[in-house]
């Protein structure tokens, strides 16, 4: 039977798993929406910004381990998804972005709503395709899935002229598929594993570095038994949280800029270091010349372009996370390390980090914990881009993985609400928050109403200060305190909440923050609360950047300002 | 290290935007190319796969950056492989 292109790509949808796609219309692709009636099983959520709809994606494919799918027009509808597809590469999230093009005879002559999106997405996807024949069709479908989900996960990028939606061809849809070019490295290579087993039992001061390749690989087991026969500190990055629990004894939490000072401590003095699916990112590494100055480092990780990319590395394995660590355990043999343990642990009792002071103003930290103690810490918590993240990285604690969702590698504000879209649709059983900032919420604010339309029951928590935060706390400190255009209004939330149809509070005073979280507990369906915090608090620990452990800052127990007067913090690599 | 010339020959799939997606490799990553060619596929008995095309490109740089470009070569997915074929006649 014949199928026009626009069925074979539903066909095609359909037959990889997909049930949920999010995504807007427009004219390039009518077809397509007009077919989308014929396949029930797909559900189509209409976002309200293409941006919303690539984050959503991404949200959706973060929490479920599957691929996150959407839909966009030609032209404006493919640039709008530009920011979320730059996400989703530098996150390596599985994610396939359909774009409709221009008819064939229209391309490249700057027809109306044309694009070259496909060069415009060339460096931040993992591939893509223009389809300029519809039996073209099955197979890129077949491989953008494949290519989507295997090896290092990264967007794929599909662009379908209209006349290529309607055009008619035999469907099969392929079995295998012929990528030459492509066969990601599964195994570690056996000598390499036997370099690093002895390494690490040979070491004194081991400390592990867990990243996102933990959560794609799943190698969950394989690294808390790691770490528990060889009596190894574990580390994360900031998406790698939760991948090893939080509440374990030899969990030392989150590394790098925002990180804890006894895990950056660890860092400083470990002599072995194992990086285990993370990419040295500057966040994590500051100066990279004085990174971890005393270690002989291990890194693991699929990508063979990453070994070697920013730090010098001892022994590279090429591999997935989940396999080579199984190789690796086998020849690993059983440590106490105790003196090693003590010393972190010493590290961590004299520079407790997120401690909360006490203080009789609303303090962010003190929202996101008491956020952490209703919910049992069991929430999905989707986060904006700047303070609000970091807080939500420090003082809720993640005993399972994938439960932080935050824009990592791009740092892309108004992430949190449509990634929170795409996480609570995925995860219906599970509460989902949204611990946004005032100034990221206002960038995507336009997905209250999808959520109202779909009846997504995210609760939205907007850590209020005034400030575009994280910005202002670096004028802060660096710049003199300065606040150039950071001093940021913003609509009465609750008002806006309202005419979007959804309940909402506003909470000043510390004694309203667990009451009004409970209340949203309670309520059967979304609900927002702004909370009006203190302006000008800071994320500490902070490691300015460019800058060594050394330099590390703690909360302060003298007033800001006179610090920032008397030291010349030196700021590089901004 | 002294940056020194190389030869690499990448082995890549003949499909539409792959020289795009290589040179975009070197303006992304700030590698310098020195020279390009593009060989017309010579259908070889049995060793080579139908259909790959042969770019040659001379690069200088460390043995660090020359293994950076040659993996992010790699990374594309309609590159097959990247050799290195420098001769010390060439230097």
């Amino acid at each position: 039977m014949k199928l026009t292109g626009a069925q074979i790509l539903c066909e095609g949808l359909v037959k990889e798993g997909v049930d949920i796609i999010f995504g807007f219309p427009g004219g390039a692709v009518i077809p397509l929406y007009d077919t989308l009636p014929q396949y029930p099983q797909l559900r189509h959520i209409l976002v309200r910004h293409e941006q919303g709809a690539a984050h959503a994606a991404d949200g959706y494919a973060r929490t479920t381990g599957k691929v996150g799918v959407c839909f966009a027009t030609s032209g404006p509808g493919a640039t709008n998804l530009v920011t979320g597809i730059a996400n989703a590469y530098l996150d390596s999230v599985p994610v396939i972005a359909v774009t409709g093009q221009v008819r064939r005879d229209f391309i490249g002559r700057d027809a109306f709503q044309e694009t070259d999106i496909t060069g415009i997405t060339l460096p931040i996807t993992k591939h893509n395709y223009l389809v300029m024949d519809v039996n073209h069709l099955p197979i890129v479908i077949k491989e953008a899935f494949h290519l989507a989900r295997t090896g290092r996960p990264g967007p794929i990028l599909i662009d379908i002229p209209r006349d290529v939606f309607m055009d008619q061809t035999e469907f099969s849809y392929p079995e295998k598929i012929d990528l030459p070019g492509y066969k990601p490295t599964l195994q570690g290579h056996p000598a390499q594993v036997k370099k690093a087993a002895k390494m690490v039992n040979e070491a004194k001061r081991p400390v592990i570095i867990a990243g996102r390749g933990v959560n794609i690989s799943r190698a969950y087991g394989e690294l808390a038994y790691l770490a528990e026969t060889a009596q190894i500190p574990v580390l994360t990055t900031l998406l790698g949280v939760g991948c090893f629990p939080e509440s374990h004894a030899l969990s030392y939490g989150m590394a790098g800029m925002h990180g804890m000072v006894y895990a950056n401590f660890a860092i400083e003095n470990a002599d072995v270091l194992i990086a285990i699916g993370m990419r040295f990112d500057d966040r994590v590494t500051g100066k990279i010349s004085a990174f971890a100055p005393h270690a002989h480092i291990i890194h693991i990780d699929i990508d063979p372009a990453e070994i070697g990319k920013n730090v010098r590395v001892d022994v590279p394995i090429v591999g997935d996370v989940k396999l080579v660590l199984q190789a690796l355990n086998k020849q690993v043999t059983k440590k106490s390390r105790l003196d090693w343990i003590n010393q972190v642990d010493d590290w961590r009792r004299d520079h407790p980090s997120i401690d909360i002071r006490d203080d009789d103003g609303l303090l962010p930290q003190y929202v996101v914990r008491q956020i952490y103690e209703i919910t049992r810490g069991e929430a999905i918590i989707v986060t904006g881009v700047g303070q609000h993240q970091m807080w939500a990285a420090q003082h809720y604690w993640f005993d399972k993985p994938n439960r932080l969702v935050s824009s990592g590698g791009l740092g892309a504000m108004g992430f949190g609400l449509p990634a929170a879209l795409g996480a609570q649709i995925g995860c219906p059983d599970t509460t989902v928050w949204c611990i946004d900032g005032d100034g990221s919420f206002q960038m995507t604010i336009q997905e209250l109403a999808t959520i109202v339309q779909e009846q997504v029951p995210v609760k939205i928590a907007i850590i209020n200060n005034g400030y575009l935060g994280m910005v202002r706390q670096w004028q802060e400190l660096f710049y003199k305190r300065r606040y150039v255009a950071t001093p940021i209004s913003c609509p009465d939330f609750v008002k806006i909440a309202d005419g979007y149809g959804i309940p909402a509070l506003r909470v000043k005073q510390r004694q309203e923050v667990a009451p009004a979280i409970k209340q949203a507990m309670t309520h059967n369906g979304p609900f927002l609360i702004d909370f009006m915090v203190e302006q000008e608090e800071n994320v500490y620990p902070m490691i300015p950047p460019g800058a060594t452990v050394a330099e590390i800052m703690e909360e302060p127990k003298q007033p800001i300002k006179a610090i920032a007067d008397s030291k010349s913090l030196k700021v590089s690599n901004i | 290290m002294t940056p020194t010339k190389h030869i690499l020959l990448a082995l890549v799939e003949d499909k539409p935007g792959v020289l795009n997606r290589m040179s975009n490799v070197f303006r992304r990553r700030g590698f310098n190319i020195h020279s390009v060619n593009v060989l017309e596929t010579i259908e070889t008995e049995g060793s080579e796969r139908p259909g790959l095309t042969r770019v040659a490109i001379v690069v200088s740089g460390s043995a660090v950056i020359l293994g950076q470009v040659r993996r992010q070569l790699e990374k594309i997915v309609d590159v097959v492989k990247v050799l290195d074929i420098t001769t010390k006649d060439l230097e």
